[in-house]
């Protein structure tokens, strides 16, 4: 895999309040990455500068190894998915996912991006010697020329680009309506040879009229005459065709909508945009991804909300985006709803192959979806890695407690693969601590086993008991220490239990120095 | 709610005593042949009708109407900027400006009519402060520039509101799906302001084509509009009839305007 997008030293602060420090994040192709944080962490903030609506003070984003920060978000190939769909409402379903079609313009932007790539590192560098203060103003006046050199020599080059395209398009055009007009031409001349196919159709539909009119004379009451009607219909619908030579005029029809097709195709390869019968094509097949067809026509605010959530992604994802962010789109929908299209838009991706990259606060969501998870505090990234790699083994606190339940304990490493938990000292498959260090240990609430009291090394006494469903969450005070436990016995509340864990179950962190307790 | 409905009753004796009643009136002056409002020797007739349908009237139907057309243009084209900037404003100079265009409101329009017009008479303000001698008084051009000025706010608030009121999200979805500013603006925010534009036209051009006083005033009594015409029939107290039945013509009018302009903004904003 190789990376799609890649955030450098990114700095931003919104009313002298820093919302993102040093971030540093790489994307690869073909990912669903999430940014997962609390409210205002900045994750949105992040998303925001992908996809171009917020500047960063500083750093730098870099897409397919092209420097993109001063590149406007309706330049860039990157599309959003927003949080209230953002539909526009005086247009309905099909002119809405259009939209980007029509003003989008894909190949266009492609060809540009690549001339741009080849200057990109002599920008920066002019950039930064403009920067730096002993520049003296006459090299910056020259430096400032060169950019606007650069600038010409792109616009050039692109055109020269375009027009290169252009022609092979025009050439693609020609070619693939020549050979379905030859057909056509071909079929019509046999058609309109073979006079004797429309002689025999002629006299069968005669013999069928005749026919017809017999079996009317035998029946004498109106229903019995319809039906025949109706039984003979299909027969004679097909040789009239024949007979008033309707294939014929057909097939014509059939040249005229190519001739059509094909100026509008030309038309549109000039500025190197999708014809509209292609638009249509799209629009429609994209309406089957998200199970929406023959919505088309509808009202945008006709639709409901699990609709328009449909109607957004589409709208996004029929640009085929070398990304597409979501930012939390699945938070207005009820609980159901939402667990099908977490799996809906998991398979979206899979399908299209792009790269998507959500933003949530719902751990759940998060670990149901995501390749790879950001968990985000404060403008930091705390953690990245799988859902299992976060969920197992959480870098510190804020993670373990954010993600899923968790108990942390204060404890001692005694190094040689064993911890002090509680006073008792037990087996773990940590190391890389140094020895009598006060470190955190994680134990899920799932992972604690009961055992006979004789045979336990921690005793809890149970201090409420609250059934969930599939299991028990049992809390259990211990030296003082709530712990949370899911088992599936019953217990009483003040009942002693014996606890113990397994050394794989047990992780253990550093403690974080600036932690206050 | 029912209990409440008791509230009503004094706007309802309001509306029967000035709208309803003099309705009624009007309908009534429109078939009769009177002297003044002297209905003892009144006698019914059609001669309004033969009155009202004078070719010269519809001249000045006309003639009424394009003035109103002209100054409604007008009101957009300086109108919609000036709007769409307000409401990119923030939220604090959005309003003073907004109040800038309130506050000529509180004075009466007669004083501002005539003081528009002492500005453009040829010995007037120019002359003595700038020493500059314009004649521009009695034109035509005097009778738009004071209907535009009067009229002007009625153009701005409804598009104002309208603008204010639009999602931003809106603009941002456009642009993602790589439409510039400008591209936006044409397919995304105009399209949704119509709305606003439709009222204000509403707003505009009726005031505008009935008005009497700003033509009678900035054309010295030279430019004959409809609203001069009913003043003349009324005023002279000769002819309550004819006067009566133009009038109620131009209230059916104004109703088929409004009907036509909501059905227009009904369809939404497609159609311009």
């Amino acid at each position: 895999m190789s990376k799609i997008i890649e955030l450098k030293n990114i700095y931003k602060t919104f009313d002298d309040k820093e919302v993102i420090t040093d971030l540093n994040l790489e994307i690869d192709e073909n990912e669903f990455v999430t940014l997962l944080g609390p409210s205002g962490c900045g994750k949105t903030t992040v998303l925001r500068m992908i996809g171009g609506f917020e500047d960063p003070d500083s750093g730098e984003i870099i897409l397919n190894g092209e420097t993109i920060n001063e590149i406007p978000p309706y330049y860039r190939p990157i599309n959003t998915v927003f949080q209230r769909y953002a539909l526009f409402p005086h247009l309905n379903v099909f002119d809405n996912i259009a939209y980007g079609l029509k003003n989008y313009n894909r190949v266009f932007e492609e060809i540009r991006s690549n001339v741009r790539k080849s200057y990109d590192q002599e920008k920066k560098e002019i950039r930064d010697k403009l920067n730096n203060k002993e520049t003296s103003l006459e090299e910056k006046k020259e430096l400032k020329h060169r950019l606007k050199e650069i600038k010409a020599a792109i616009k050039e080059k692109t055109s020269i680009e375009k027009e290169k395209l252009y022609e092979e398009k025009l050439a693609d055009i020609e070619s693939r309506y020549d050979k379905l007009d030859e057909k056509l031409e071909a079929k019509i001349e046999a058609l309109e040879k073979d006079e004797e196919r429309v002689a025999i159709a002629e006299e069968k539909l005669e013999a069928l009229e005749e026919k017809i009119a017999n079996l009317k004379a035998e029946v004498s009451k109106r229903k019995d005459k319809q039906k025949i009607d109706q039984k003979y219909k299909k027969e004679k619908e097909k040789l009239e065709r024949i007979a008033y030579g309707y294939d014929v005029d057909e097939l014509y029809k059939l040249r005229k909508q190519y001739y059509k097709q094909r100026k509008d195709e030309e038309k549109s390869a000039k500025n190197l945009m999708m014809s509209p019968h292609h638009i249509e094509q799209a629009v429609n097949d994209i309406l089957k991804m998200v199970n929406l067809e023959g919505y088309g026509t509808r009202k945008v605010d006709k639709l409901s909300g699990g609709e328009m959530q449909r109607v957004a992604i589409a709208r996004a994802l029929v640009n085929k985006p070398k990304i597409l962010l979501l930012d939390e789109p699945l938070a207005a929908l009820d609980l159901k709803l939402r667990q099908n299209m977490q799996y809906e838009l998991k398979e979206m991706q899979k399908e299209s192959k792009i790269t998507f990259i959500y933003v949530t606060h719902d751990q759940e969501e998060a670990l149901t979806m995501s390749d790879k998870i950001v968990v985000f505090d404060h403008g930091v990234i705390q953690q990245i890695g799988t859902p299992e790699s976060i969920y197992n083994e959480p870098n510190n606190r804020f993670v373990a407690n954010f993600i899923g339940e968790s108990n942390i304990i204060r404890s001692i490493y005694k190094g040689n693969k064993k911890v002090e938990i509680f006073g008792s000292v037990f087996d773990c498959l940590d190391e890389n601590f140094e020895v009598d260090e006060v470190v955190d240990v994680v134990i899920r609430p799932e992972d604690f086993d009961i055992v006979e009291i004789e045979d336990a090394k921690i005793i809890g006494v149970v201090d409420s008991i609250i059934f969930k469903g599939v299991f028990f969450e049992i809390c259990a005070m211990v030296q003082g220490q709530e712990l949370i436990i899911h088992k599936y016995e019953q217990f009483e509340v003040g009942d002693k239990i014996g606890l113990s864990v397994d050394p794989y179950e047990i992780h253990i962190m550093k403690v974080d120095p600036n932690e206050k307790i | 709610m029912k209990r409440f409905r008791m509230l009503a009753l004094p706007y309802s004796v309001w509306m029967v005593i000035l709208v309803v009643f003099p309705l009624l009136i009007m309908v009534a002056l429109a078939f009769l042949d009177i002297q003044g409002l002297d209905f003892s020797t009144a006698t019914f007739t059609f001669s309004n009708f033969k009155a009202t349908f004078d070719k010269t009237y519809f001249e000045v139907f006309l003639r009424s109407m394009g003035y109103a057309f002209i100054t409604t243009i007008i009101c957009i084209v300086i109108g919609y900027p000036i709007a769409y900037i307000i409401s990119k404003l923030k939220p604090t100079v959005s309003f003073i400006v907004l109040l800038l265009f309130i506050l000529p409101m509180w004075t009466n329009m007669l004083l501002r009519i005539q003081s528009l017009n002492m500005l453009l008479l040829p010995e007037g303000f120019m002359k003595n402060v700038f020493g500059i001698s314009i004649n521009l008084s009695g034109s035509t051009f005097s009778v738009i520039l004071a209907m535009v000025v009067v009229y002007l706010p009625f153009m701005i608030f409804p598009i104002y509101s309208v603008l204010e009121k639009q999602d931003p999200l809106l603009i941002e979805a456009s642009q993602d799906l790589g439409a510039s500013e400008f591209k936006t603006f044409r397919k995304v925010t105009l399209p949704l302001s119509l709305k606003g534009v439709a009222s204000g036209v509403i707003m505009v051009f009726l005031p505008a084509a009935t008005s009497f006083t700003i033509p009678e005033i900035m054309s010295r009594g030279k430019l004959v509009l409809i609203g001069t015409i009913i003043e003349q029939k009324f005023k002279s107290g000769s002819n309550y009839g004819t006067g009566s039945l133009m009038s109620l013509f131009l209230i059916a009018f104004i109703f088929i305007a409004i009907f036509i302009s909501n059905k227009l903004d009904k369809e939404g904003a497609t159609l311009i």
